[in-house]
């Protein structure tokens, strides 16, 4: 497998069945985008009992393509109706909405989607060149070395997850304590099972996010009032493109957001809407006219968007050549691979080359069709985004609690999505934060196993901790993310941004 | 605390619990160690300690959400409950839902949840309600079924018409 390149798998891309799962992956993800009450974590949850009966790269490649095509499609509603589709869109209707109000509401999409395509290309660049690098760094990982990236992980996403460390720490351990309920993997013991053998099996991933994501955010969304109207007007898709000076800015507005939240977007739980926001504020000092952005400036569109892709993109670096997730979709992503039989991490692009360079080479060709699809597919958007949620609502819920069953057969799984749902409902009610439940779901069986390596190999001494360097490398790294969100929480935009993001799904 | 914030009370509940799951953690920790530990049989921390690590910071964090506590922006204006009519009328049709699919099967159990939760939300008229409830039963055919190849439960019914020897005649739709 270590013969297979990139350019192997643009040629495993192309194949019929994965161009149709990336066309798929990419009008679901810009759908989803567009309609209210749905994320694109969600989406890639309710959906996540469908991609595991797929071969491995077929499902990254459709979970990656409603992850791109979300991004996208809630430009859109942010552009048309000042109503951003995700929390990482509400920066891009500061200009794109008065854009539209101006009758150039086809210029605001078109940069939006170069810009989000430069990021795109670019990011894919980025994983396909990082991820083997990053990926021959960490086979000189040992269990201490991987038990402090985990810590890092965990603090940097605890740090960036809402409106207070005290509760994100605590749904961290709690998550990991879900976790460890069930057969002890080491060693066979049972905890937490009270003698039950269906308990006895633990909680799986599928019914746990189904439930969060899809049963919780339904039930949210229908306490809320949803209202969405458009009543602009869009010209023919050629005409949207923007000529002259204003391709010039949207591109180097497109390649200065790719900038930003590429690298921020390496750090776990930095989350788009604010490397966004970040790329925004860029545009600004170096337009030398700031106080023009939020009057319809097209560089206040193609940056944040571009940004906001980029780290989407940037965030499989670590999830490919680590197996750390950077936010709530690429965990799922993460269980769509693990569910197949595929663990991330160093061997991915040697072990695995043929997953990991197909996985990368899709995001060009998502990335293409997202740009070249839904231009002139704008128009069918706009009117599909005021489906009233009535429609939507009860498919969203059956989706969810068959694929709850369908994942083991069992429907302990369904109650256990159900109960998930009402927590997942609480945990959007009153902003507990979702993320570090999950990531402590997900990464507490390798934080348990790292640890318990890590203490018998040093004979249960703490001393690997503070003389392996890269081990403190990390551990210094989590504490410079904690205090840098201390920092940034300083703006109440930011820290208005991070508490949104939280719970974005 | 600060005029405009106010105690976070449904944190602190939240707290409550994790007191809770951390004394849980901490007797289990005890039973394991007492039922399970021998020489030789774990590693240095082993699932025990492990779980007795969780259950003390679980108890702490608990603790210290409920004293002293967090706070959250003093509400103004109208306060709405925790579970309105809408989110909670549909919560209990889903877990109806799920108890109905093992006995009606996958798919009479969907055919009777579409129809009451698309009323429920507001599509009063009959021919609107039937129309959405068909288009979402052969999306989750197409979806479940043909794609996805999903083994979804038939239902007691279902199983009790069909003589035992028959079943490699059952129906291919479910």
């Amino acid at each position: 497998m270590t013969d297979f390149g990139l350019l192997d798998g643009l040629a495993a891309s192309f194949s019929l069945a994965n161009l149709l799962y990336a066309i798929l992956g990419c009008l679901l993800g810009t759908l989803v985008g567009i309609l209210p009450g749905l994320g694109p974590a969600s989406a890639m949850a309710i959906l996540l009992p469908v991609a595991v009966y797929l071969p491995p790269e077929a499902a990254v490649i459709i979970l990656g393509g409603i992850y791109y095509g979300a991004m996208y499609g809630g430009s859109t509603t942010a552009i048309l109706m000042n109503i951003p589709g995700e929390v990482a869109s509400s920066v891009t209707t500061l200009d794109g909405y008065p854009m539209c109000r101006q009758g150039r509401a086809g210029q605001a999409l078109a940069a939006a989607a170069i810009g989000s395509f430069i990021a795109g290309v670019a990011g894919a660049v980025a994983v396909g060149w990082l991820g083997p690098l990053l990926g021959e760094m960490a086979l000189y990982f040992g269990p201490a070395e991987y038990l402090g990236l985990i810590v890092f992980a965990m603090t940097a996403l605890i740090s960036f997850a809402g409106r207070s460390l005290l509760l994100g720490l605590a749904m961290a351990t709690l998550g990991i304590w879900l976790a460890s309920l069930g057969t002890d993997p080491q060693n066979g013991v049972p905890r937490l099972t009270f003698g039950s053998m269906e308990l006895r099996k633990g909680f799986d991933i599928i019914p746990v996010m189904v439930g969060i994501f899809g049963i919780g955010e339904v039930l949210f969304n229908l306490s809320q009032k949803m209202e969405r109207t458009f009543s602009g007007r869009l010209g023919a898709w050629y005409s949207m493109l923007p000529r002259g000076r204003e391709i010039r800015a949207t591109v180097a507005a497109g390649l200065r957001g790719t900038a930003v939240g590429g690298v921020l977007g390496l750090l776990p739980g930095m989350v788009p809407a604010l490397t966004a926001y970040l790329a925004y504020d860029l545009e600004k000092r170096v337009s030398g006219a700031p106080e023009t952005f939020g009057t319809g400036r097209i560089e206040g569109v193609a940056a944040p968007e571009a940004a906001n892709n980029a780290t989407a993109m940037a965030g499989f670096v670590p999830l490919l050549s680590l197996g750390i997730p950077t936010s709530p979709a690429l965990v799922i992503v993460l269980g769509a691979l693990i569910m197949n039989g595929v663990t991330p991490g160093p061997t991915m692009f040697t072990q695995h080359a043929d997953i990991a360079y197909t996985v990368v080479a899709s995001m060009f060709l998502c990335n293409t069709m997202l740009l070249v699809l839904n231009l002139p597919l704008v128009g069918v958007w706009a009117r599909i985004s005021v489906v009233p949620y009535s429609y939507l609502a009860p498919v969203v819920l059956g989706v969810c609690l068959i694929g709850a069953y369908a994942s083991r057969n069992t429907m302990t799984d369904v109650a256990v999505a159900l109960a998930a749902g009402l927590f997942g409902y609480f945990m959007r009610r009153l902003d507990w934060p979702m993320t570090p439940l999950l990531l402590g779901f997900l990464l507490g069986p390798l934080f348990e196993t790292t640890l318990r390596q890590t203490l018998s190999l040093s004979g249960g001494s703490l001393e690997p901790l503070y003389t392996h360097p890269i081990t403190v490398a990390f551990l210094l790294a989590a504490a410079l993310v904690l205090l840098g969100t201390l920092y940034l929480r300083r703006s109440r935009a930011m820290s208005q941004l991070i508490d949104e993001s939280a719970n974005e799904a | 605390m600060k005029p405009d914030r106010e105690r976070d009370v449904p944190t602190a509940v939240l707290g409550g619990f994790f007191v809770l799951f951390g004394a849980l953690s901490l007797w289990e920790a005890r039973r394991i160690t007492a039922e399970y530990r021998k020489p030789g049989a774990f590693d240095v921390l082993g699932p025990d300690n492990f779980l007795l690590g969780l259950g003390v910071v679980l108890t702490l964090l608990g603790a210290l959400m409920v004293f002293p506590g967090l706070s959250r922006p003093r509400s103004t204006g109208e306060n709405p409950p925790l579970l309105p009519f809408l989110p909670t009328t549909m919560l209990a049709m889903v877990c109806a839902y799920s108890a109905a699919m093992p006995f009606a099967g996958y798919l009479l159990a969907t055919a009777l949840f579409f129809p009451p939760a698309f009323w429920l939300l507001g599509i009063r008229e009959w021919r609107r309600s039937l129309a959405a409830s068909a288009a979402a039963l052969l999306l989750f055919h197409l979806l479940f079924i043909r794609f996805a190849d999903m083994p979804l439960p038939r239902g007691v019914v279902f199983a009790m018409l069909m003589p035992p020897q028959s079943i490699q005649y059952v129906p291919e739709f479910i």
